[in-house]
């Protein structure tokens, strides 16, 4: 059952490599600027891949006490900021506590990140020590921020920003919440997860040039670049949102998800589940491939997985494939894994804004397998009225999301 | 983890309405793990390769043996629920395989990290494997993660069965009976529910949910009350939050519920 209001997105949250908040982060993308570089918070010397896009201290949300905030762990500083963030710039901080404000954040596994926090940084022996389990990061979270609607921790992979807004959105349509928080946060860049993801030969190696790493599309691609970061958004019906005059970014209008049933971690290089998750999301948006105009590409700089996506783009745009602009925003930003699909979301809503759409920088030679209408090195001037929005993750989890100006 | 009211003021009978094709718990000992991978291996002898189970967690690996059970027990093939969805719902996967990795880290540097840790123990991992087992190609994803979350399972499998439109979907509920890091005694515990959307016989188990039912006193939902109701095939009924949820097994025991 779907109620014909529109579900539109009206705050942002955010914390990445490139900023702090909704306006650096579009400013960042849009001028080219890579937030990869070497890391150097922990030893790296053993490690295959080396560099990341790496958070700088979390800065405290204004309704946090400083010794208190200091005192927890990075994940959690990070939802704070987010969603405390996201609640203000929608104008819903203070009246907060008269919504069902419901809360989807794709977090992939808190438990993990909990036990090399425990074991790196506190000290604490024996490893995952069940005595100092902590609760669900969502608890914690709902309960600072005085929500009072249905939370949920989920996650499909590199798909789960997209997963969690589809989600809301449905409980939008149900009227189980007046208010949807939706994104995902990952603090990824820690020793053995960079270790773990450089040793399953994921990452690119190019040590040495950290900024040039993250290469979608280019025939010198060599892998992705981890990275850790935040977004969320502020979802509501837009006869609410129209009621209270509320900033507007876009409307989600369409999702569509599936699955390869293909490989834990290999995606499928017969891209037809992936044809199908962006059919779904066009029907579901009631529009054609032709009102389409930007794509904002999963293109992580995998060599199976970029090819994969840009064969099933062609295959969905048909004959107007080599103009329909497409680009990676991970070149700039590395991949955020489960928050990946959140701040690609953020890169989209932007381009209504500033009509100008995000390039794939370190795109020096496209990879002729990779053949689509790409924008390389720098931002290009465009209206942008409908941005599409794809992302794939492990366990054969695809998704893509479509928004509209509004 | 909903610990506060899911208030709906609309209903949609596709998800408040479902057809329990299939409701399959298991519990198998740590020490039976080596016995287990090998009935796993047999019993999907053309979907999950060797080396894919080899590096299986437990707690997945129990699940796929009962995945299967389920998928018997619903009387499809897996033919037939390709478009489904699933939700996998584990509570703190690979505790003694991250605590080893952790030690190896820290004894060995940074080759000693298995590439295989992050694909076999993150929330997704169990949602992708199962998938990839009964080769569907609905939406898959993990939910929940820690124990006392186990009620996220059913909201996001209701929210997909809605929003998705889709012809069905499996939850499976995976964790430990005990937290413990060398107890050689604990079990894993399993449970599989098959949703179908709608009704599709008087005489089969039905799963209701519920959006507005804030008032009622209905016990919380875990994975053990849910493998209690399976084993006894007794009605049981949750609050989730203020959503409400109950499994019937009988034209009887429904109009008493």
């Amino acid at each position: 059952m779907r109620t014909p209001d529109a579900v539109w997105i009206t705050g942002v949250g955010a914390g990445t490599p490139l900023g702090w908040d909704y306006q650096t982060i579009a400013d960042h993308l849009l001028a080219g600027k890579s937030g990869i570089r070497k890391v150097e918070s922990f030893d790296v010397s053993q490690h295959p891949s080396q560099i990341a896009g790496i958070l700088d201290p979390i800065p405290r949300p204004p309704s946090q006490a400083p010794e208190a905030f200091a005192k927890k762990p990075r994940l959690l500083q990070l939802g704070l900021w987010c969603c405390e963030q996201a609640l203000r710039d929608a104008g819903l901080w203070e009246s907060r506590s008269k919504s069902r404000i419901g809360l989807i954040l794709g977090i992939a596994t808190e438990w993990g990140w909990q036990w090399e926090d425990d074991a790196w940084n506190r000290g604490h022996e024996p490893f995952c020590d069940p005595a100092i389990d902590s609760p669900p990061l969502l608890h914690t979270l709902q309960q600072e921020l005085q929500l009072s609607g249905p939370v949920l921790t989920m996650s499909a992979a590199c798909a789960s920003g997209n997963f969690a807004m589809a989600l809301g959105r449905r409980w939008l349509e149900l009227g189980w919440v007046d208010v949807v928080l939706a994104g995902g946060c990952d603090t990824a860049v820690t020793p053995m997860t960079l270790a773990s993801f450089g040793n399953l030969r994921a990452l690119s190696r190019r040590n040495d040039q950290p900024q040039q790493a993250s290469r979608p599309f280019d025939k010198g691609r060599d892998g992705f670049v981890l990275s850790e970061g935040g977004a969320v958004f502020v979802l509501e019906r837009a006869r609410e949102a129209r009621q209270r005059k509320a900033r507007v970014y876009g409307e989600l209008a369409g999702c569509g998800l599936s699955s390869d049933a293909y490989h834990p971690v290999i995606p499928a290089p017969d891209p037809t589940q992936v044809i199908v998750a962006i059919r779904s999301a066009l029907r579901d948006a009631q529009l054609d491939p032709a009102a389409i105009d930007y794509v904002n590409a999963h293109g992580t700089g995998t060599p199976v997985g970029d090819a994969a996506e840009a064969k099933a783009l062609r295959e969905v745009f048909g004959e107007s494939a080599m103009q329909v602009p497409v680009s990676s925003t991970k070149s700039m930003t590395g991949h955020l894994l489960t928050a990946a699909a959140s701040l690609e979301a953020l890169a989209c809503l932007a381009t209504f804004e500033r009509s100008a759409i995000p390039p794939t920088i370190n795109l020096d030679d496209p990879d002729p397998e990779c053949r689509l209408c790409h924008v390389p090195h720098q931002a290009r001037e465009q209206p942008v009225r409908v941005a599409m929005s794809n992302s794939f993750g492990f366990g054969g989890s695809n998704s893509c999301a479509i928004f509209r100006a509004v | 983890m909903l610990a506060t009211a899911i208030n709906g003021s609309q209903r949609d009978d596709r998800a408040g309405n479902s057809t329990l094709v299939a409701a399959v718990w298991k519990s198998v000992a740590i020490t039976e793990m080596t016995r287990l991978r090998a009935q796993v291996a047999a019993a999907y002898p053309n979907t999950l390769s060797a080396g894919t189970l080899k590096q299986v967690d437990e707690q997945n690996l129990t699940a796929l043996l009962a995945l299967k059970e389920a998928l018997d027990a619903s009387a499809m093939t897996a033919d037939q629920c390709s478009a489904w969805g699933l939700v996998a719902v584990p509570r703190m996967l690979g505790r003694r395989r991250i605590s080893d990795a952790l030690v190896k880290f820290r004894d060995g540097g940074a080759w000693s990290a298995s590439p295989h840790t992050i694909p076999n123990c993150s929330l997704h991992s169990a949602s992708g494997l199962f998938s990839q087992a009964l080769q569907l190609h609905g939406p898959n994803l993990g939910v929940g993660g820690m124990p006392g979350a186990e009620g996220d399972g059913l909201i996001a499998a209701v929210t997909l069965l809605t929003g998705e439109r889709l012809p069905g979907i499996w939850i499976v509920f995976t964790g430990w009976e005990l937290e413990s890091l060398k107890d050689e005694s604990v079990r894993c515990q399993v449970a599989v529910l098959g949703l179908r959307t709608g009704v599709i016989s008087s005489h089969l188990p039905r799963f209701c949910f519920a959006p507005n039912q804030t008032a009622d006193a209905a016990p919380t939902f875990s994975l053990e009350s849910l493998g209690e109701s399976i084993r006894q095939q007794r009605c049981a009924r949750w609050r989730i939050g203020g959503a409400l949820c109950a499994i019937s097994y009988g034209q009887a025991e429904r109009e008493a519920a």
